[in-house]
């Protein structure tokens, strides 16, 4: 393609001339009625999947057996009571807001400075090591499970928390470090140096000038990193051994197993919703934000 | 070089070595044991690691459940990417530029990325369920008894049933990373277009799709990668017992079961991380492969 490609003469459109008319008329538009038709009912049935699990969550299972569709008239939250207490999923909700909340600060305070160097000085080996870590993006968590897990047991970090969030710290540094690599190198440079010419050290430059600056960048990986490793599971499973330092999402993995014993769905679901609920109320909350730091993350 | 300059270098080690400790010890130095671990046949904690050389590589082809694995993987690549590709390339071509219904579809699409899979797979379960599912239960209503009676978790029908679950969780995020990259491009031209008289397929297909040719070959390469790295999904969907249906394994589901996924742990951990190794092996060359095909000119606009 050539730069004639301009905007107002795209070289396609002027060759519709040369070809009969498409299937453009009556027949392209119900098609095109019929498309947006499924997008959208896909949509629905996202809206309708995630509302149901919380309707079911408040049924009986006598109710739930007896019509699945059915709104209960009155709301048995003892269900989440069962989850909460006897399903383990209280505890395990404390463990996942610690193994989160921990993660994702640390992540973003080990990351910050590093991509702050990485986009704004100049050293040799700088794009080899912006390189390096992100390779680091690549390495998937089956290949070093079993090493990282002995490694964990070897110095007393197996089967607690502490382990999985230097575990979840390491594996998201990468993103983090290359997402907020790319925003500090969008920062203007003249606040740096009119920081220096009033006497601020280096530190103090990064401090007090271009960390503030970078909070949007920063909030932006510190609410991704929130909802990533708030769905975490895999290395969780690994990594947690015993019920009472489960995170949600392997509390809820042993409930599941339970059904085999006792049919609870009503009380499953309840446990579902307690793990889906924070990250669906921040995502909504937070959706552009949100959405932003995706796109721009894999724009690689 | 300036002296702001060589202050600045100063503050690299310190800045940068924070993070880069932590970055070698979790990832860097098991990624090189596992590449030391998976030459040894190695049966538990606590025991001698005996070195067997390619030993653990030579059983793999010879692996009838690794090949099942494999396919499964490899049909979730395909089936399954023809599925989300589709859907975002559906989604554009009825949704172009900024029109209306687009900004519902960005919202919601993208709400199954945040649900954790093993909770979507509770649901999907439940969906799929043979007597009281509301797949069954949709098609009774609708009169159509012969599809109502359909076993959706049965093994003849399970991956196909795993995929369309799959398409439909992961569908948004595609759809919203290729929006995203529409969204960037100038908006007269389409309306240009639209001038033209061009139809919605003919805009997708003659200006969005070349112009956001370098965000999809991106989009391919993550798909490819969370495909064959699939594991929560289908660790927990349509299983009471605690164990993951071995028609629906991935190798990630494999190689975790080899080393202690069991009630009573296998733990064959050289066999389970020299097939780790070949899964890498596999992405990198998938991911290779695709970028060849993929790779067009830059289209400038």
């Amino acid at each position: 393609m050539t730069a004639s490609r301009r905007p107002g003469a795209a070289p396609s459109v002027r060759g519709r001339r040369r070809r009969p008319p498409g299937p453009s008329g009556a027949v392209g538009a119900s098609v095109g009625g019929l498309g947006r038709l499924f997008v959208l009912a896909v949509g629905a049935s996202i809206i309708l999947g995630i509302g149901w699990m919380v309707v079911t969550s408040l049924k009986t299972n006598a109710e739930l057996f007896a019509d699945v569709w059915k709104v209960p008239s009155t709301p048995h939250l003892e269900n989440y009571a069962n989850a909460w207490t006897i399903g383990g999923m209280g505890a395990a909700f404390l463990n996942s807001v610690v193994a989160t909340l921990g993660s994702a600060v640390a992540v973003v305070a080990l990351a910050a400075p590093a991509a702050y160097v990485l986009s704004r000085a100049e050293f040799r080996g700088r794009e080899t090591l912006i390189n390096a870590i992100a390779a680091g993006m690549g390495v998937p968590a089956v290949l070093i499970f079993i090493p990282v897990y002995v490694m964990l047991s070897s110095v007393g970090l197996g089967n607690s928390l502490a382990g999985l969030i230097v575990v979840y710290v390491g594996v998201q540094l990468p993103f983090t470090v290359f997402v907020l690599t790319g925003f500090f190198a969008t920062l203007p440079i003249d606040l740096e140096e009119a920081a220096i010419i009033d006497g601020a050290s280096e530190v103090g430059v990064f401090w007090r000038i271009m960390l503030p600056l970078a909070r949007p960048g920063l909030l932006t990986a510190f609410i991704f990193n929130l909802i990533f490793l708030w769905k975490e599971f895999f290395w969780a499973l690994v990594l947690l051994r015993t019920r009472s330092g489960f995170t949600l999402g392997v509390a809820l993995n042993s409930l599941r197993e339970s059904l085999a014993f006792k049919a609870d769905w009503t009380g499953l679901f309840a446990a579902v919703v307690i793990l889906m609920a924070p990250a669906v109320v921040v995502y909504v909350l937070l959706s552009r934000r949100f959405v932003e730091s995706i796109t721009f993350g894999s724009n690689r | 070089m300036t002296s702001r300059a060589r202050a600045k270098r100063r503050i690299v080690i310190p800045f940068v070595a924070p993070a880069l400790i932590v970055y070698v010890v979790v990832l860097i130095v098991p990624a090189l044991q596992a590449f030391n671990l998976s030459l040894f046949d190695w049966s538990g904690f606590g025991t001698n690691a005996r070195f067997i050389g390619l030993d653990n590589f030579r059983a793999i082809p010879g692996d009838e459940v690794y090949r099942l694995a494999l396919i499964n993987n490899v049909l979730l690549v395909l089936v399954g990417g023809a599925g989300v590709f589709g859907f975002a390339f559906l989604a554009l071509t009825v949704f172009p530029g900024r029109g209306r219904g687009r900004g519902f579809v960005r919202a919601v699409v993208f709400l199954p990325q945040v649900v954790p899979l093993i909770a979507l797979s509770v649901l999907w379960t439940f969906i799929y369920n043979y007597d009281f599912g509301l797949l069954n239960g949709l098609f009774r209503v609708l009169g159509l008894e012969s599809l109502a009676s359909t076993v959706w978790m049965g093994p003849d029908l399970i991956e196909w049933a795993v995929i369309v679950a799959l398409v439909w969780t992961y569908a948004g995020f595609y759809t919203i990373l290729l929006m995203a990259a529409a969204d960037r491009l100038p908006p007269d031209l389409f309306e240009a277009a639209a001038v033209e008289g061009a139809s919605r397929l003919q805009v997708f297909r003659k200006i969005t799709l070349p112009l956001i040719w370098n965000v999809l070959a991106i989009g391919v390469v993550l798909w490819i990668v969370d495909a064959m790295n699939q594991f929560d999904f289908v660790f927990a969907v349509g299983s009471t017992t605690g164990q993951p249906r071995q028609e629906i394994w991935t190798l990630p589901i494999y190689i975790f079961q080899q080393a202690f996924g069991e009630r009573i742990p296998v733990f064959r951990l050289g066999y389970a991380t020299a097939m780790a190794v070949s899964l890498v092996a596999l992405i990198v060359v998938l991911i290779v492969v695709v970028r060849r095909v993929l790779r067009r000119p830059v289209v400038e606009y």
